[in-house]
């Protein structure tokens, strides 16, 4: 624990970004963020629209293309800045002192900061082997406010089978929230999505929240949402800022959705590259978990000489240490060139 | 010296070896290849054998590097970042002394004299064009077939409309990313039966035809022909509306029937382009500029001891976009 940032009541580590070792932004391999970034048309629609930006612009265009696209009336969806914002709405309208909340152990750190942040305490249940140990979530959940539930897992990348999804969410009590954060859901092969709005039709204690930093590289512009039962959206609609989602990011995520193979095009190269990758650290013999997400978490065996490597070849990565992984490497998947030199910095470090 | 290098040998075989690299003299550089890229004639090559003038060959003409030793008179210093001009003209003929972009003799770096898969390159300092700093190498290194792109459209006299791309390999990928970029306003259709190529084409916002030979009713101003499968240039011709312009820029030795009468009735331009003239620093400098316009078309990339088999593998089938290799 690097250092604190205390109130009156709470003491949070706070949140330190991915970091990067030059001004190349495609050896920034610490933030999960695209290689590909934004499809050109969206380039495009926010330089044409720049003019308008004089205006205040509500997300409400937005929602309704987005409901329409998803099977969801308008008012089941609440547009944020970046899933973040929608986690420190959600633990601002259902924590307070006294209220506890479940996460994984590690968790992702948003989720454990927002809650120790709003006074709540915070049970976390080791990760088995990388993923969700449901049955102790669920056991720890029957007195909890929130259980906190990202799939794929950040930073494991490993997902929740759809299957366990339901049998879980019947154990959690109706009084208990459970949010299910789905950033890195477009990185899972279809046939691996869970059904998350049926889900949501017989558990309206669900709240579902997504991303358009990942797969459609918009994580500069912070756009994500929350999808719920109407009466939960409407509670926390009730207390967001009026415009927290800018002008700019709306005109980004408006043009995004309606670009679907930019984004499938991004996620096809990102499984080419993680399976490069995961090939090399299963023939090199490494540990690390099977990603379903844009990042590999794996442990190299000389840590200091491993960093060493990246750095000179420009690349950064996530240490495990800002994530509760003391030992490890979390290397978000990069292009096709950045990933040939991971690996051979893995091999000049010994490791491969 | 001796390098590690790729021997393309006259049975077809390619290994990796080393071959025996002279220091700089006169105006030459040595440059230290950190990323080339393979091309669709690099592959006609590894087929057929042509052009290659000494054997074994190491292939290579779309280079990144920086210059490690400068001859006395370089115009390069030790450091200096460089693309590689792939045209190696023969500075012997009348045209050479006018305009050496012009020469009827032309060869090309890897074929008439050793080329970039291998870890070094000898040139003259006139084959190479500095890259500003900032630009990564793995971006510079797409300056040569993107100055393929810009040549070919530089053959149009206006804006088109509707345009049409056979094939969505990398000089297809990279003549409708230009297209995109210089005419925003056009449609732009591919035909492409590779379904990683298609993804692409798709993903920049093209309708997507499995096939040439069906890509509709649809008349376009501009076809663009980068496939070079029998008969592309007949299916060009077909799918070329009134005073449209068709390029035909595959390389390709597979035939095509076109009748003379669509041609004239049509007042149509067919137009033959090969490489590029005076194109690569303004590739150089479009790249500088956006470089995230052209990386989407980089989808593998490989050690020099991973490049021969992965080649292999491309021979057999296409699978990658731009594949790059790291020697």
């Amino acid at each position: 624990m690097s250092q604190t940032a205390s109130t009156d009541e709470v003491t949070v580590r706070p949140y330190s970004p991915g970091g990067a070792v030059s001004d190349e932004p495609s050896g920034k391999l610490s933030s999960n963020e695209s290689a590909l970034g934004p499809a050109p048309a969206v380039v495009r629609a926010v330089r044409d629209a720049v003019p308008d930006f004089h205006h205040y612009r509500t997300s409400e265009e937005f929602r309704a293309g987005l409901a329409e696209d998803l099977g969801v009336t308008p008012e089941q969806l609440l547009i944020t800045n970046g899933s973040d914002e929608s986690c420190y709405l959600v633990a601002f309208v259902h924590l307070g002192a006294g209220a506890t909340v479940v996460t994984s152990d590690p968790p992702y750190r948003i989720d454990e900061i927002v809650s120790r942040i709003n006074g709540a305490a915070v049970v976390p249940v080791p990760l088995k082997d990388g993923a969700h140990d449901l049955d102790r979530l669920a056991a720890e959940a029957q007195d909890a406010a929130i259980v906190w539930l990202p799939t794929p897992h950040n930073p494991s990348g490993i997902a929740v089978p759809p299957a366990r999804l339901g049998p879980f969410l019947d154990r959690v009590p109706a009084t208990c929230l459970v949010v299910l954060d789905e950033a890195y859901r477009p990185f899972l092969p279809p046939e691996r999505r869970p059904d998350a709005l049926e889900l949501l039709r017989r558990h309206p204690n669900l709240l579902i929240q997504r991303s358009l930093s990942k797969s459609h590289g918009l994580a500069g512009f912070r756009v994500g949402y929350l999808i719920g039962s109407a009466a939960q959206i409407a509670r926390l609609d009730a207390v967001r800022a009026p415009f927290n989602v800018n002008a700019a990011a709306l005109v980004a995520a408006g043009a995004a959705l309606r670009e679907r193979g930019w984004s499938d095009y991004t996620v096809a190269r990102v499984r080419d590259e993680r399976a490069r990758f995961e090939a090399f650290l299963d023939a090199g013999g490494f540990t690390y978990w099977p990603s379903d997400t844009n990042f590999v978490s794996f442990r190299p065996r000389d840590h200091e000489a491993t960093v060493d490597a990246l750095a000179k070849r420009g690349i950064a990565v996530r240490d495990g240490s800002d994530l509760g992984l003391d030992g490890w490497l979390r290397v978000t998947v990069g292009s096709a060139p950045r990933m040939l030199l991971v690996r051979e910095a893995l091999i000049e470090a010994g490791e491969g | 010296m001796r390098v590690p290098a790729t021997l393309l040998e006259r049975d077809l075989t390619m290994t990796l070896g080393e071959r025996e690299i002279d220091g700089p003299t006169g105006d030459a550089v040595l440059v230290k290849v950190e990323w080339a890229g393979l091309c669709g004639s690099d592959l006609h090559v590894l087929r057929s054998g042509v052009w290659v003038e000494e054997w074994p060959a190491t292939l290579g003409h779309e280079v990144f590097g920086e210059v490690v030793e400068a001859g006395p008179d370089a115009a390069f210093a030790v450091g200096d970042r460089v693309v590689l001009d792939s045209r190696v003209p023969c500075l012997d003929c009348e045209q050479c002394e006018k305009d050496p972009d012009f020469c009827p003799n032309i060869t090309f770096l890897g074929e008439s004299r050793p080329g970039g898969f291998a870890t070094h390159v000898l040139v003259p300092s006139r084959s190479a064009h500095a890259v500003p700093a900032g630009v990564q190498g793995e971006d510079a290194v797409l300056a040569e077939p993107l100055a393929v792109a810009f040549h070919a459209l530089g053959h149009l006299e206006g804006a088109p409309r509707r345009a049409l791309v056979l094939g969505h390999g990398p000089i297809g990928a990279l003549i409708h990313i230009e297209l995109r970029r210089r005419f925003p306003d056009a449609t732009v259709a591919v035909a492409e039966p590779n379904p990683r190529r298609a993804a692409l084409a798709e993903a920049l916002g093209a309708t997507v035809h499995e096939s040439g030979a069906a890509t509709g009713a649809e008349r376009y101003d501009l076809v663009v022909e980068a496939a070079g499968y029998p008969n592309a240039l007949g299916d060009a011709v077909k799918a070329a509306g009134e005073r449209a312009t068709v390029l035909a820029v595959a390389i390709s030795e597979a035939e095509s029937r076109i009748r003379p009468l669509d041609l004239v009735e049509g007042r149509i331009r067919l137009i033959g382009v090969n490489a590029f003239l005076t194109e690569l620093p303004e590739a150089i400098a479009a790249i500088a500029s956006e470089p995230w316009r052209y990386r989407p078309v980089v989808t593998r990339a490989v050690s020099l001891a991973e490049f021969p088999p992965a080649v292999a593998e491309e021979l057999r089938d296409p699978q990658a976009i731009k594949l790059l290799v790291r020697p």
